[in-house]
């Protein structure tokens, strides 16, 4: 077991941020924090880092108390945090070094490990830029940078593809996953529900502070009714029409705005071509069809009643 | 190791905190030098003229008054007798005297216009006197060969209480005072770069200190490179300005220069351990923290006669213990003992003040820091 988090409990004041929440990640995961904004992602992170005090629970890492001074557990863990944290008066190689140093005193060693890095966001051009000249992409990509160069066995990173164009974006994702090849496990947080289910191997989902649903996404997206979403384009559709489809077999639910028919039907064969066969018996003409698989959005908004995201 | 020169070129690379240590004294000491440059050697050391009244005789009293010396070897005081104590008072109010001193028998009672430095002189000698005053008459009646003895004793008191006041009008130089202020407040200006240190260092004030929080070097290690890598900086800022002082302005600091510059170093370090500890122990936003030791650096300078060279007179007078540990006060002492008085014993003992200041901000900062989970981040 790499993380255990045991009935944790993390109040600000009067609210809640984390209520006993249970986490527990084994060797070799990517691990998707999965949850809306303010759902407590960042204090998670936080209080198994030991940055923040909490009320209540128990935290281990690689099967021990986590504490401040766990300086031999804080050896073998990386962080990349929500916020940018680099110093803007030292260059991209010197932050780099800088952070690493805090981890490996061999010089030597450092210096290929920065190198590595370096090379590993693909930063080499930049290496003697100071970050305020960086775009976002590139800042986060240095950041990362920062996290990672002493090759720890625990990855955390806290929404890094924040504000990050689409191309630094599958940069970082391609390389998180080129982390985890490598033997490290990961942790990663985000509210991109597309992000966490390309790269994570088991998600939980988070909201006000609890744990609300955990396992791959396969596993996630059997837990709920809801089988595929079939939407066509239709000029006209009669109120009897709707009543017909509605009548159709697994269906859960139907709409019909803007010249677009969405049904939502739950798990169940033939769905496509049921629907299919009524539109051409009642001669309505259609175009444009298009099935949807479920999404992690739909089984945030099957246990919790609201979007993912607003 | 290498964290030590990363923090030397943060310094220079950012230099607001080298900026105002240096160019802050600098431009101010020129003002300085311009506004006294003109009246500066005018005022000479002239004698406090003090009125006695004896309703009673005391002859020994008006002649130890008399012996007592700077420590130039010129007479301190200069005496009026009067007859009557009217005539004593007129005087007094027309500036003739700046006291009158009443002796009736045993009685000694001194009378004065206004609060000054000058009667603040008069006030000690009294006090001294009456202190001594029976040893000195036992004294003289059984062994009279040693009544010159005691009484070197007390011209020594004397002087050596002076070194605690300003002397106006004293010193070689009136106004050596402002520029000892000044120098004291560009050490203290460290403490606005302490505090940058301190908010770096913490995961709830900066996110780069949420990164070394993380990381499995010690925070305490991680705070003293900091630390002795902007000391050296600052110990090499305070070097060029007290150069400015002394070859620019033309300050006078005593034959020792050394042990001047050594104060400024000890002063440093008390100022950057004060920002350190501000930044850890206040309460309150980051601008807080910068801000509290902005009033620091001024209050502290302030208090130790930047502005207003009484000050510390009427401190010593009102609330001495301000004056024994105010920063800025102990290094303007210690600048005097050395360079007015030549006094080591004054200056050691300013300096080691200045350095347990420094030490105990210095290990409550650390205390604070080590081990310690935030309460938000
Ligand atoms: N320092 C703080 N003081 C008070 N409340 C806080 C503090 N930090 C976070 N919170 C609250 O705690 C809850 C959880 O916040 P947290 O930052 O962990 O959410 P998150 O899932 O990381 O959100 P995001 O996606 O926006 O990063 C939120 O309701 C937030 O408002
Ligand atoms: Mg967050």
């Amino acid at each position: 077991m790499v993380v255990k988090i045991e009935n944790l409990v993390k109040r600000y004041g009067d609210l809640v941020a984390l209520d006993h929440f249970n986490l527990a990640i084994e060797e070799g995961e990517v691990f998707g924090l999965l949850g809306p904004n303010g759902s407590g992602k960042s204090t998670t992170i936080n209080c198994l880092l030991s940055l923040l005090e909490f009320d209540k629970g128990k935290i281990e890492v690689f099967g021990q108390e986590m504490k401040p001074d766990s300086y031999e557990l804080k050896k073998d863990i990386g962080v990349i945090m929500q916020n940018v944290a680099v110093f803007d008066e030292l260059t991209v190689y010197e932050n780099i070094d800088y952070f690493c140093g805090l981890y490996v005193k061999d010089k030597t060693e450092r210096k290929k490990l920065v190198e590595e890095a370096i090379n590993f966001v693909e930063l080499s051009e930049f290496r003697k830029f100071y970050p305020k000249k960086l775009s976002g992409g590139l800042l986060r990509r240095l950041n990362i940078a920062c996290g990672i160069a002493h090759k720890p066995k625990l990855i955390i990173l806290d929404e890094p593809t924040v504000a990050v164009d689409p191309q630094s974006r599958n940069k970082i994702l391609e390389g998180i996953q080129n982390l985890n090849a490598n033997g490290a496990t990961i942790i990663y947080t985000s509210h991109y529900m597309e992000e966490v289910e390309q790269i994570c191997t088991r998600i939980a989902i988070m909201d006000k502070g609890k744990n609300i649903a955990i396992g791959t996404k396969d596993e996630l997206k059997a837990m709920i009714d809801l089988g595929e979403t079939i939407s066509l384009e239709v000029l006209e559709l009669s109120e009897e029409s709707m009543t017909a489809i509605q009548g159709l077999p697994h269906v859960i639910k139907m709409t019909y705005e803007n010249h677009l028919l969405k049904v939502k039907f739950s798990k169940g064969k033939h769905n496509l071509l049921r629907l299919l066969d009524l539109m051409k018996e009642r001669e309505i003409g259609f175009g444009g069809v298009h099935a949807e698989m479920p999404t992690l959005n739909d089984v945030f908004l099957e246990i919790t009643g609201k979007e993912l995201r607003d | 190791m290498q964290h030590f020169w990363y923090q030397i070129k943060m310094m220079f690379r950012n230099p607001t905190g080298i900026f105002w240590a240096v160019v802050f004294p600098v431009i101010l000491g020129g003002l300085f030098y311009f506004m006294f440059g003109n009246i500066g050697n005018a005022e000479q050391f002239s004698e406090i003229p003090v009125g006695i009244v004896e309703i009673q005789e005391d002859n020994m009293f008006v002649e130890i008054l008399m012996q007592v010396e700077t420590g130039d070897g010129i007479s301190m005081f200069q005496t009026k007798t009067y007859k009557e104590k009217t005539e004593a008072e007129k005087a007094l109010e027309a500036d003739e005297v700046q006291g009158v001193i009443l002796l009736d028998g045993g009685e000694i009672e001194l009378v004065i216009k206004e609060s000054s430095i000058r009667t603040s002189i008069i006030q000690t000698f009294v006090d001294q006197y009456l202190q001594n005053k029976k040893l000195i008459e036992e004294t003289a009646m059984t062994h009279p060969e040693r009544v010159m003895g005691l009484v070197e004793n007390l011209n020594g008191e004397v002087q050596i209480q002076m070194t605690d006041i300003p002397l106006k009008g004293q010193d070689k130089d009136p106004y050596a005072q402002y520029f000892y202020a000044l120098l004291a407040m560009a050490c203290l200006i460290a403490s606005s770069v302490g505090v940058q240190n301190g908010l770096a260092i913490q995961a709830n004030l900066s996110p780069v200190g949420a990164r070394r929080n993380v990381a499995p070097t010690k925070k305490m290690k991680q705070v003293l490179v900091d630390f002795a890598a902007t000391l050296c900086i600052y110990c090499v800022l305070m070097t060029g300005v007290l150069a400015v002082l002394v070859f620019v302005y033309k300050q006078e600091f005593g034959s020792n220069v050394g042990l001047i510059l050594l104060a400024t170093w000890v002063g440093s370090f008390v100022g950057l351990a004060g920002g350190t500890m501000f930044s850890v122990v206040l309460k309150g936003s980051k601008s807080t923290k910068e801000g509290m030791s902005v009033v620091f650096f001024m209050v502290s300078s302030f208090l130790g006669g930047l502005q207003w060279g009484d000050i510390t007179y009427i401190l010593e007078k009102n609330c001495p213990i301000v004056n024994r540990i105010n920063p800025a006060t102990l290094m303007v002492n210690a600048f005097k003992s050395l360079s007015v008085f030549g006094d080591y014993r004054k200056y050691a003992v300013n300096l080691i003040t200045l350095l347990l200041i420094g030490a105990i901000f210095l290990v409550i900062s650390i205390v604070k820091l080590r081990r310690c989970r935030y309460a938000s981040v």
